[in-house]
């Protein structure tokens, strides 16, 4: 079990029936993940938005924090087509993942040079979300 | 219930009339799966729950929202203030878009550190990424539906981005806006792609993604 | 009707034609239905001849600098004391709108800190061309843009 190299669909290891062991789990992730989201719901502060004026734009926007990794790239790249294009090439890499990452060792450690680069496109990604949030 | 020795009533009564419990126990008790399946395994199905959230507490904002730049702000103000817990439900929505960005993308990252996307899962992570870029198409549309400052700025700068992109550029950015520049247009036009295009695209790529996982299980722990 | 009356031969090709056939009919719908979908969703073109704008001088002493609605996007006119500009008030870096600031005499985007001269060009910052200018002209006691 320590190391399942083959990754056939019809797994031979599975060997746990989904009920109750599974699907009793998610039925506590689940009233876990509602306990959170309503305490977020009520404890997070309101923000007091302005009605939109499309005459005026305010100081110091900045788009959502999902959106902040990729405005900050741009925004440090001098060339704003070749900003765009690296996001794309980034994209489809990450789209096109499994065809060109075929490694059959499944542990992160046993992954030498996957992991690291992981690692560092993730850091990146949220160095980059910082970074745009306190420029 | 699920098929145990005492069955309810009424799974005898629905199993004289359409044989429900082979079906049952094939996708519970007998349905087998990976041992050691651990906590993060959940992220999937939370991305469905919140997902699910989200098209509710949508449902009931369109009730009292009205998606003109005249009165979009007013109407959701009118929800918080006004309406019987509208305050809830505006913040439950608006607040799950951001919960649900951070599930799914949760959900990537285990599913990278697990090498879960081989061979024969190649199309699970390629639907899923569509499904993640669905997402966040979703939230960026939404986001405009209340016409504040930061919305309407951050249709603009988002709007422009496609723009610095060669011969086509200028012609996206024309037609994501309807317009030159944001306006009543680009917010109906928001709209319809927020509380029908992208939630239909989102349910059968969804769909599309359990169906595969159904077929190859899900991938084990190391 | 496979009863011999038709030799499998001649079958075939029939079928090879039909489906032909509706390939090509396929493509053709599929065009035929996306053109005006397309269409449909590009923006509407302003009206020629709509857009003039005027005001009246008083309401713009020198140093001092209006935003308008022209022609559907917004521009500014600034009195520089020695005549009357207008330009888009549209950054054309990422959209937002320029301000004026009438210390330092340049307009400024709050965006990225673009900053541009009174022509227009470029002062600082990202912006990757000029704000384009507006031609403006005066006449009893009004400064008008577009319009005959």
């Amino acid at each position: 079990m320590a190391v399942d190299n083959n990754s056939k669909s019809t797994d031979t290891n599975h060997e746990e029936p989904f009920y109750p062991h599974e699907l009793l789990k998610f039925g506590v992730a689940f009233f876990v993940f509602l306990a959170v989201l309503f305490t977020l719901t009520i404890f997070l502060p309101h923000g007091i938005h302005e009605p939109a004026d499309p005459m005026n734009t305010p100081a110091h926007i900045k788009p959502e924090w999902y959106f902040l990794a990729p405005y900050q790239m741009l925004k440090i790249v001098p060339n704003e087509l070749a900003g765009m294009a690296v996001q794309g090439i980034l994209g489809l890499a990450i789209l096109f993942l499994p065809f060109w990452e075929k490694s059959k060792r499944r542990h992160p450690a046993k992954r030498p040079i996957f992991t690291p680069v992981c690692i560092v496109v993730i850091s990146a990604f949220i160095a980059l979300t910082l970074w745009g949030k306190y420029s | 219930m699920f098929a145990s020795k005492k069955d309810s009533a009424l799974l005898d009564w629905l199993e004289e009339r359409f044989t429900i419990k082979e079906e049952l126990e094939k996708n519970t008790t007998k349905k087998m799966v990976p041992p050691h399946i651990n906590w993060l395994y959940c992220l999937g199905g939370l991305s469905l729950t919140i997902f699910i959230i989200q098209v509710v507490t949508g449902v009931f904002l369109m009730m009292y929202y009205k998606p003109t730049p005249e009165l979009a702000y007013g109407s959701i103000e009118f929800i918080v203030k006004e309406v019987p817990y509208g305050w809830l439900i505006q913040r439950v929505h608006s607040i799950g878009a951001n919960t649900m960005i951070i599930l799914v993308m949760a959900h990537m990252v285990r599913v990278l550190f697990y090498n879960a996307y081989q061979k024969p899962r190649e199309l699970h992570w390629i639907s899923g990424i569509f499904l993640f870029g669905l997402t966040l198409i979703t939230s960026f549309t939404g986001y405009l539906l209340p016409w504040t400052q930061l919305s309407y700025w951050g249709a603009t700068v988002g709007t422009n981005m496609p723009g610095s992109a060669p011969i086509i550029g200028e012609w996206m950015v024309r037609m994501s806006r309807g317009s030159e520049q944001v306006s009543g247009v680009t917010l109906t036009r928001f709209f319809a792609l927020h509380v029908v295009v992208l939630p239909a695209m989102i349910s059968a790529f969804a769909g599309w993604h359990f169906v595969m996982i159904r077929r190859t299980g899900v991938a084990g722990p190391f | 009707m496979v009863d011999g009356t038709i030799d499998s031969d001649a079958l075939s090709k029939r079928r090879k034609f039909i489906k032909g056939l509706i390939g090509f009919f396929g493509i053709a719908t599929v065009a035929g239905v996306t053109y005006p979908f397309v269409r449909y969703l590009q923006p509407i073109k302003q009206q020629e001849g709509e857009g003039r704008v005027e005001i009246a001088e008083a309401d713009l002493p020198p140093g001092k600098a209006v935003l308008i609605n022209y022609k559907g996007n917004p521009a500014v006119v600034i009195n520089t004391g020695g005549g009357y500009i207008a330009l888009t008030a549209v950054c054309p870096h990422l959209g937002c709108i320029v301000k004026w600031q009438e210390e330092e005499g340049i307009l400024f985007c709050p965006c990225h800190a673009g900053k541009f001269d009174t022509d227009g060009n470029v002062l600082a910052g990202p912006p990757p061309r000029p704000l384009e200018k507006f031609p403006v002209r005066v006449a009893g006691g009004k400064v008008i843009l577009g319009g005959v």
